[in-house]
């Protein structure tokens, strides 16, 4: 496994334990979170910390899973899935997604994740 | 394995057919059971089903044009970062992004999975 890769496995790791000093750990101090594109993205790891509350508050049970990966340069991509029950409402959202990791030397500098925000689990996406 | 040169080359030319929505030119890029898919719907599209898409699109956008925000060699092909950008008929501005893993064999691409947003394609329906 490559350097990048076993950063990113780490911070898989941190973020399923709920180990917030972990998965902040990996992070750049000016990291840029886009935790999906097309939202406004986290700036610093102040604000990660913030969002990671959030989630924690809105998704339980949850799955992540990094199913291929490729690297160049600076970058890692990443192609895998993320399953959770939203606990506002109880449905469970599934979706593929993509994950694109700039680092400035082992710290993640820039991620940005690529989904379908609205996606319900449906039973062909679970097939 | 196609050689990191020629993988960006077809990457180039793939975008400069979808910007002249010359469909023909798109058609010819495509390995004839080139396998398309969205993370949306996760539903493999033929080549022939996702041309007729294209059509759509290009038929709801004038000054189609992709920003290309990184494209980059990988095992077999390469990967895209891209905001496909246009006008609607309303006038307003329409901004879609999108990453997208492209595999490439002997000229022709064989695969493309592309991860988007699909709200974001709303003003297209309207």
């Amino acid at each position: 496994m490559s350097r990048k890769m076993s950063i990113v496995e780490a911070l898989r790791e941190a973020s399923l334990a709920g180990d917030h000093e972990a998965f902040l750990s990996h992070l750049a101090d000016d990291i840029e979170y886009h935790y999906h594109v097309g939202s406004r993205p986290l700036i610093g790891k102040e604000w990660v910390q913030k969002f990671l509350n959030s989630y924690e508050t809105i998704a339980a049970d949850v799955e992540w899973r990094i199913d291929r990966h490729a690297e160049t340069g600076d970058c890692l991509f990443v192609e895998g899935y993320e399953e959770y029950t939203d606990q506002r409402t109880g449905e469970r959202i599934a979706h593929p997604y993509m994950g694109i990791f700039e680092f400035d030397g082992d710290k993640v500098a820039k991620w940005r994740d690529y989904f379908e925000m609205d996606n319900r689990k449906k039973e062909e996406a679970s097939a | 394995m196609i050689d990191a040169e020629s993988a960006l080359t077809i990457g180039a030319r793939f975008m400069q057919a979808l910007e002249e929505k010359d469909l023909d030119a798109v058609r010819s890029l495509y390995a004839s059971d080139a396998r398309l898919w969205h993370n949306f719907d996760q539903q493999l599209q033929s080549v022939e089903d996702n041309l007729k898409t294209l059509e759509w699109i290009h038929r709801k956008l004038d000054d189609l044009h992709y920003d290309i925000v990184r494209r980059e060699p990988i095992p077999g092909g390469y990967y895209q970062q891209h905001v496909l950008r246009g006008t609607l008929a309303s006038g307003e501005a329409f901004a879609m992004p999108a990453c997208a893993i492209v595999k490439v064999e002997d000229g022709k691409i064989t695969s493309l999975d592309e991860y988007l947003d699909s709200a974001h394609t709303a003003p297209l329906r309207q």
